[in-house]
């Protein structure tokens, strides 16, 4: 009896999977297939013929390579600048008790509710006053607004396990708050900071709307852009398409992997922030 | 010198607090003063015009159109996601000998679509809807269709289609979240419910609904909010066609400012669109700042 529930139980779950998995592999099997094969009847689920074609003429285009260079550039910024504040917020929400701390964890929370499409009006004619417009500075600038609340109350959650009682021994011993904060907390939420600027990364390279309006020249453009520009064109190379889509989630999908435990229990615990 | 825990307090959090109020409130309040103003971007000059925005907005059908598209893509895809991912919590918090390592790496690699960039996301669905794509072909192949499908161009079928394309990019995260707060109900509830007799669905009924309700009603607001403003898998499936039909307040709001070059009417519906948020962004922080502060 438990066995026949294990296994209905069991193709239950593969059902699932593979609908919530289908698109990803489809994207996968397209980038190496060959041109011919991407729309058939029936579909082909393995392609005939397996070619790396695709990617061969993605890493050879030079505006793409520079769009990933830029993407690098700037949502590594992003993630570290994001998670220094971050963390000096976040050790000071879980350690201090001041007045107007409720408040500033409201402030936090409200500032994700404005509708992104809102902000990039001032955004917009902002930048283009003051010269950021169309410049690394100027994008970075604007994405701190999606990352830093969520990262800082992240932390807040990952903060908050450690005891006090550690700081406190550290205090005693005769090191500053400082120093406190470098050598016993840092070292001890390691693997959650990692996990938040992750996040803080994810979150920068895969934003579009701000990308696609705050910057207009070619070598200014980011990945997310660069596909959306190729969507819009009359005739649309889906293997060349895939490939890029493949190359754009591949470091998030490592990352992920690598650092599952602690990105998972930093959404849980930081709770369901933004 | 020491500080107080109050000042050091303070000190740690001013930074992220500058940082949020120059990109954050101050554009907010500049757009604010934007929305009274009538701004058409070629002739470089504002003229104040009170409400004149607002009531021009509110007496345009696009708008009303758009407003409606939104609620019903909300509506819609905020229902989808707690029916689907309780019941996909819900298997996956089955636990059987044997098994257990099999459902972590389930639990771990239904995250993904969650990950997508919404480029990645939308490109990706363009091809499985291409009228030629996956989709058409397994039904034409199983039969159940004669010809092709245009999902992402027909009148009807468009808002669906980009619906099934949110539901499937967010509800991971949804998955997550219930699965998580479903494994922080005490065993032994279950245990005192079955020597009681309660059956599973009874149990599910007394015990786990009423356990994960909170985590239901956050992640309904913030979904309810995140749908709101969700602009990137719209404009790249769809474009917020075929002739509006699925243009939400944000595509709107996009083509306003950025077709037309009306900024100060663009600001006015991006205000009033912040209001709608505004009253379920209230619920959402009554909500889940106490659990947050203790």
């Amino acid at each position: 009896m438990t066995n026949i529930k294990k296994y209905v139980w069991f193709t239950c779950c593969i059902v699932v999977v593979i609908i919530i998995v289908f698109p990803i592999f489809w994207m996968c099997t397209i980038s190496v297939r060959e041109a011919q094969e991407v729309f058939t009847i029936p579909p082909r689920w393995v392609p005939e013929k397996i070619t790396f074609g695709a990617f061969e003429r993605v890493l050879s285009d030079p505006a793409f390579l520079q769009a990933v260079i830029n993407s690098v550039i700037v949502s590594i910024s992003v993630a570290l600048v994001s998670v220094f504040l971050a963390a000096v917020a976040g050790y000071g929400l879980s350690r201090f008790e001041f007045k107007g701390k409720n408040t500033f964890i409201i402030y936090m929370l409200s500032t994700q509710m404005i509708p992104p499409v809102l902000l990039i009006l001032p955004y917009y004619l902002i930048l283009k006053r003051t010269g950021l417009y169309d410049t690394y500075p100027g994008l970075m600038l604007t994405y701190l607004t999606f990352t830093l609340p969520f990262c800082a109350l992240i932390l807040r959650g990952f903060f908050v396990n450690i005891p006090v009682d550690l700081d406190d021994a550290a205090l005693i011993d005769g090191c500053s708050r400082l120093g406190a904060f470098l050598r016993i907390i840092l070292p001890l939420s390691f693997p959650g900071m990692i996990a938040t600027a992750l996040f803080g990364f994810l979150v920068a390279w895969n934003q579009y709307i701000f990308a696609l309006v705050l910057t207009t020249s070619a070598n200014r453009r980011m990945l997310t852009v660069v596909i959306g520009a190729k969507l819009g064109q009359y005739n649309i190379f889906w293997n060349d398409l895939m490939a890029i889509d493949v190359i754009v989630c591949f470091p998030l999908i490592i990352g992920f992997f690598l650092l599952q435990k602690y990105f998972v229990r930093g959404l849980t615990a930081g709770a369901v922030k933004i | 010198m020491k500080l107080s825990s109050k000042t050091t307090g303070w000190i740690s959090v001013f930074p992220v607090g500058a940082c949020l109020v120059a990109i954050t409130t101050i554009p907010l309040g500049y757009v604010l003063l934007l929305g009274f103003r009538r701004y058409y971007l070629p002739e470089e000059t504002q003229s104040f015009i009170g409400f004149s925005n607002y009531l021009q907005i509110l007496q345009t059908p696009e708008f009303w159109n758009s407003f409606l598209i939104t609620i019903v893509f909300s509506g819609s895809a905020v229902f989808l996601h707690l029916v689907l991912g309780v019941s996909i919590a819900l298997l996956l918090n089955q636990r059987f000998a044997g098994f257990e390592r099999i459902r972590r790496i389930f639990r771990a690699v239904i995250i993904v679509p969650w990950l997508l960039a919404g480029a990645v996301a939308a490109s990706i669905w363009l091809v499985i809807f291409h009228p030629f794509g996956a989709v058409n072909s397994i039904l034409m192949t199983l039969g159940l269709l004669k010809n092709p499908w245009i999902w992402l161009g027909d009148n009807k079928l468009t808002l669906p289609s980009v619906i099934v394309l949110y539901v499937w990019r967010i509800l991971p995260f949804f998955v997550v979240i219930i699965l998580a707060s479903m494994e922080s109900i005490p065993q032994r509830l279950y245990e005192a419910a079955s020597i009681d007799g309660a059956g599973k669905v009874t149990q599910f009924f007394y015990i786990t609904l009423p356990y994960i309700v909170p985590s239901l009603l956050t992640l309904g607001m913030v979904d309810t909010i995140w749908s709101f403003k969700q602009f990137d898998l719209i404009f790249l499936t769809t474009g917020g066609g075929p002739a509006g039909a699925t243009r939400n307040l944000p595509l709107l709001i996009y083509y306003t400012a950025f077709e037309d070059l009306r900024f100060g009417r663009a600001a006015a519906q991006g205000i009033l669109t912040f209001l709608f948020t505004l009253a379920f962004a209230i619920v959402y922080i009554k909500l889940s700042v106490p659990r947050e502060i203790k």
